[in-house]
């Protein structure tokens, strides 16, 4: 019952929150994304306020506009579930097992613009995105047994979401030498507190639950910083940093029942978290040829071992580095050629146990062209870029234990585990010989595969004066 | 070298995603739409032979579906209570008018329907099992199909000893004639109410008394089945949440309680829940049959319809 009242309250409570964002799955801008992603040493223009702040004082003014859409054909096919194994009700959960295929890709605006201060030195910027298809959106999901009574579906943890959350990023950026110059900033993200006062004046009908919501809304933000060092015409070198960063919704729901007054009210707490972003760490070397052609190279560590899961309980994910090599080339002094390419490593250990956070590495490949044109005597630049993410396939499978005796589900556990309690005995509820060995409704068993492929692509237009 | 391979895939567009398989084998060795087993000496059911109920003595099994609206919390649901019985039944007297039978009646077991939300009181295997048994006079104003079978009152008093009829309830624990039948150390009785998995929501201890009286006609020489005239009060005397403290009142609903009186030893054809053979049945062979006695439709259940109480 209290599960019951707890999701009529939740159900009315959660306006607020957000995905991810698509500046940490694909990169900021379409020059970024065709380059694999590799531009820590060369970002100039308002994106650098996500890859590193110290390039802009190497811009100009600008004011930009973009669009960012992908298409997702990523796959989750379950195995089939052996017989013998359903716990009681198995056959009667709201939504059946069934696999997850081809979700939902994402379309949004970037804008931003780079405003140089005082002087050519001091730059700042700020870069934008917005989903189309909604704003501060939020979905959450149990990792183990429990999405059983939800979606009983699985989905992927990290490229899932993660393109299509709301973010801004602002910088500062101070060029100290004109060979050297460092920047800091911040990346904003929605947050919300919530507090819901449920009164459920029939306990038999929770349809009938009055609801009073409490709801604040607020950011919660991470410090970037950054290094851009140009000792030589032909070498550029950058490092960034970005503190960890999510999207949290807090608050509790508390219910009272009417024929349970002599208890204290039922006090739901909500701590969720959604579009985690690891502190990362990135460097990057880029080699300009006197032609203009541009190679760039570019290391990135991640601390996904900090990963908190929706239900901001850490989820054992591993740390990673993720390689990049992007190359520019100009055509002419007007048009650009780039391409780039990318490992990206799951941070996620295999899921052989009571959890099913799905993920694959991915390669990443990009592609695109930009070309500058004189408007009004300022000028305007046009990007484009294709992106391709390769989630290479593997297969998951939940580990048989051979002498059978799998754990009975509680808190701390993670090995696959027993839903039903085996009895010794037989209980006026329960015989015992339906209790015995392993039942489970974990939409992950026996196993399942996964992999697929994202492509994103994006047009941005920026106006330099 | 297989994540070049992969990779090689990836790139080429080569790879895809299959369904894979699982480690864990079938438990269940018949297939789900596999034929029932052939009767191996198990329990055996048909639907009755016809003609008249030549000679009534012998096991029968009493099935009471008993409709009552339940009040609880601000709503009105319909709840109803399939109870089984086990009669032992010897022709005492017969003659022009009517034959008088002799009923000595065993409860096996009680099962609630659902209320909203999927809650359901549970009646633990122990109350009835600890239940004293009740002889019951019953009368036959014939043998031919369609001749009438009345009953006097059954009083079935749970929880609770040395109450009249129409007498009060207690409604104290600390009121003497209040009892542990069970034996569990609560007074009265306890029920436990379960939500939609059967995972215990919250407990409650009560008295109870069942009233019934049954009208109905003869079908056939192993089957007699008709209208129940029931009135059930209940006392709560605790429980563990407010949830389980629900009013006492248990009015009829507006939906027809029945009854089914059928030969459990196949004399005369019908059921045989004879399971080990002895000649005799038990209510630990009732309730083994209880599931082939629903799959088989013998005593079709009726649905909840809670407009009727509205």
């Amino acid at each position: 019952m209290r599960s019951i009242l707890f999701a009529a309250a939740l159900g009315a409570s959660l306006p607020v929150g957000a995905h991810a964002n698509p500046f940490d799955l694909f990169g900021a801008g379409a020059r970024a994304q065709a380059m694999g992603g590799a531009v820590a040493a060369l970002s100039s223009d308002y994106m650098a306020t996500f890859h590193n702040p110290a390039g802009l004082p190497f811009g100009r003014n600008e004011i930009g506009l973009g669009i960012v859409g992908s298409f997702n054909r990523t796959s989750i096919l379950l195995s089939p579930r052996p017989s013998g194994y359903d716990p009681p009700a198995y056959g009667q959960r709201l939504n059946p097992r069934v696999d997850r295929e081809d979700p939902d890709g994402v379309l949004g605006a970037t804008v931003g613009l780079t405003l140089k201060l005082f002087d050519d030195d001091v730059a700042i910027g700020a870069a934008f995105f917005v989903p189309f298809d909604g704003f501060a959106r939020m979905r959450t999901a149990f990792p183990d047994e429990q999405e059983q009574y939800f979606t009983n579906r699985l989905r992927f943890e990290l490229v899932g979401d993660r393109a299509a959350g709301e973010v801004i990023a602002l910088g500062l950026g101070y060029r100290l030498l004109p060979w050297f110059s460092m920047g800091m900033g911040l990346m904003v993200v929605p947050a919300a507190r919530t507090i819901n006062n449920v009164y459920t004046p029939n306990s038999t009908d929770p349809s009938t639950s009055l609801i009073n919501v409490d709801i604040e809304q607020s950011a919660r933000a991470a410090l970037t910083a950054g290094l851009r060092v140009d000792p030589y015409d032909w070498l550029r070198i950058g490092a960034a940093f970005q503190d960890e960063l999510f999207v949290g919704l807090e608050g509790y729901n508390q219910v009272q029942l009417r024929g349970d007054e002599d208890a204290e009210p039922i006090i739901q707490p909500l701590n969720v978290v959604r579009q985690y972003s690891p502190p990362r760490l990135s460097g990057s070397v880029a080699l300009v040829a006197p032609n203009g052609l541009t190679g760039t190279v570019e290391g990135t560590w991640q601390g996904w071992s900090n990963y908190l899961d929706a239900r901001a309980e850490l989820a054992g994910f591993e740390d990673t580095y993720d390689w990049k090599l992007g190359v520019e080339y100009p055509v002419n002094p007007r048009t650009y050629f780039r391409g780039g390419v990318g490992w990206s490593p799951s941070p996620v250990p295999p899921q052989t146990g009571r959890t099913n956070y799905v993920d694959n590495d991915r390669v990443v490949l990009g592609l695109g062209a930009g070309r500058d044109f004189e408007v009004w005597g300022e000028e305007l630049t046009v990007d484009l870029a294709i992106q391709l993410h390769a989630l290479l396939v593997e297969e998951t499978r939940k580990t048989v234990r051979a002498d059978g005796d799998y754990p009975d589900c509680a808190e701390g556990v993670t090995e696959l585990c027993d839903e039903v309690p085996d009895l010794a005995e037989d209980t006026p509820l329960q015989r015992a010989a339906d209790t015995q060995g392993l039942q489970t409704g974990n939409p992950g068993f026996p196993g399942y595969t996964h992999g697929g492929y994202i492509m994103a692509a994006s047009i941005d237009v920026k106006w330099r004066f | 070298m297989r994540r070049l391979l992969a990779l090689a895939l990836a790139l080429g567009g080569c790879s895809s995603v299959e369904r894979g398989e699982g480690l864990f084998p079938d438990l269940d060795a018949a297939a789900p739409d596999a034929a029932p087993p052939a009767n191996d000496g198990g329990p055996r059911v048909d639907m009755g032979a016809t003609g008249p109920l030549e000679d009534a003595a012998g096991q029968w099994l009493l099935w009471v579906e008993d409709r009552k609206c339940l009040e609880a919390l601000g709503t009105s649901v319909e709840n109803i209570i399939w109870s089984t019985y086990l009669v032992d039944i010897a022709e005492v007297s017969e003659d022009d008018l009517q034959v008088v039978l002799r009923q000595h009646v065993q409860l096996c077991g009680q099962e609630l329907s659902p209320l909203v939300a999927g809650l359901r009181t549970v009646v633990p295997p122990a109350i009835p099992d600890s239940l004293e048994s009740h002889y019951l006079s019953g009368f036959l104003l014939g043998r031919e199909p369609g001749d009438a079978y009345f009953t006097a009152e059954l009083v079935d008093l749970w929880g609770a000893s040395d109450i009249a009829p129409t007498e009060a309830l207690p409604s104290s624990v600390d009121d003497p004639r209040v009892e542990d039948t069970e034996g569990d150390d609560a007074p009265g009785v306890t029920f436990v109410v379960v939500n939609r998995n059967g995972e215990p929501a919250c407990d409650v201890q009560v008295v109870q008394r069942t009233r019934l009286r049954f009208r109905g006609t003869v079908v056939g020489p192993d089957r007699i089945e008709g209208e129940v005239q029931s009135a059930v009060d209940k006392v709560v005397l605790a429980a563990s949440s407010g949830l389980c403290s629900s009013d006492t009142e248990l009015p009829p609903s507006e939906g027809q309680s029945r009854f089914v009186l059928r030969r459990a030893v196949g004399a005369a054809g019908g059921l045989d829940l004879d399971l080990d053979g002895s000649g005799a049945i038990d209510c630990g062979e009732v309730r083994d049959a209880e599931q082939l006695l629903m799959q088989a439709g013998t005593f079709p259940r009726a649905t909840p319809d809670d407009g009727l109480c509205r």
